[in-house]
């Protein structure tokens, strides 16, 4: 009865947020393809003040904003390239999840490279240096221990 | 020399980690740096309910140095950094333009009432179509404009005594200095 009680609670949360969501305004597009490229923008930017959201997530007041403005120039059909310079031009290339790649964010782009080749030599020397001190097993060895193998000391 | 490697990676990450204790993640560099400020028209708060009140235009400011404070009555930071901006325009000639961000004109006046209006001009963007041009985020954010239009400095967050004397104070200083050379040689 308990677990019926807070599964229901848990709808009505659900629900009235949901309910907020779209209390923001209907969106009319022209068709189902503008549609779902708004909806596929909104996934790449960052939303500036939750910044672990994307503008599609955020109920912050400045995500309503940029979702209002973006879709003003979906509408217009304006690439999303332009959107972007839009975005960038007023927060930064942070806005933006997939930064693009420029003399600031080269690093970003090629820094995880760098370290695993970094890591690869690391590796290599390290793999080399051990090999250089292990010495192949004489042949008197090698028979004494392939007689222990055949003939196997009984206990 | 190898040896040493493991220490060198664990120095290197630990300074990084260091660092990163004293970053504020929600302090971003402001693209409009050192670009110009972006141009507006609107207006100003009316002084009283229906009230007319005439339009300010970012063109007023051209050739003088001025800050931008963008603040709201719902913004409790706003209230610890008003002193601040009392100090400010008490000691320095510079216009503080106030930019009411997505507020109610009768809160925002009862605001003004009780901290003390030392505004130049408070411009009143209620849809926060402004704000968005200059990027603003998150408030209180304060900018400060040269005599050439640009922006030269960005404040995020309350501005706190320390900051009104280390950041503000010999920024604003250096951007009126500026300024009078620059009128001079010209």
């Amino acid at each position: 009865m308990r677990l019926v009680r807070s599964v229901l609670a848990g709808m009505v949360l659900l629900s009235a947020a949901g309910g907020a969501r779209a209390a923001e305004s209907v969106l009319t597009f022209e068709n189902a393809a503008e549609e779902a490229r708004y909806t596929a923008l909104l996934e790449e930017y960052r939303c500036l003040k939750c910044q672990n959201q994307s503008i599609a997530d955020s109920p912050a007041s400045l995500a309503v904003d940029l979702r209002r403005e973006i879709y003003e120039r979906v509408v217009a059909g304006e690439p999303k390239s332009a959107i972007d310079e839009y975005l960038v031009a007023r927060y930064g290339d942070f806005v933006l999840y997939r930064p693009r790649l420029t003399a600031a964010t080269v690093l970003l782009w090629v820094g995880p490279f760098v370290l695993l080749g970094v890591a690869l030599c690391g590796a290599v020397l390290v793999g080399r240096r051990s090999g250089r001190g292990a010495k192949a097993p004489s042949g008197d060895a090698l028979s004494e221990a392939r007689r222990l193998l055949d003939d196997p000391p009984t206990r | 020399m190898l040896k040493l490697l493991p220490l060198a990676v664990f120095v290197a990450l630990a300074l990084f980690l260091w660092k990163g204790l004293s970053l504020d993640p929600g302090e971003l560099p402001s693209p409009l740096i050192d670009r110009p400020a972006p141009a507006f028209s609107i207006a100003t708060l009316p002084a009283a309910e229906a009230a007319s009140a005439p339009d300010f235009d970012s063109e007023a400011m051209a050739g003088r140095v001025w800050l931008l404070n963008v603040w709201a009555s719902w913004c409790a930071p706003c209230a610890q950094e008003h002193p601040q901006l009392v100090a400010l325009a008490d000691t320095r000639d510079v216009p503080i333009v106030g930019l009411n961000y997505k507020d109610d004109p009768a809160d925002a006046r009862a605001w003004l009432a009780r901290y003390g209006d030392i505004f130049d001009a408070v411009l009143s963007d209620a849809d926060g179509t402004v704000g968005l041009d200059w990027g603003v985020y998150g408030v209180p954010e304060t900018f400060l404009i040269d005599a050439a239009g640009q922006v030269r400095y960005k404040h995020v967050g309350p501005i706190l005594p320390e900051d009104l004397d280390e950041k503000i104070l010999p920024i604003l200083d250096d951007l009126v200095a500026g300024a009078a050379t620059g009128a001079r040689d010209s």
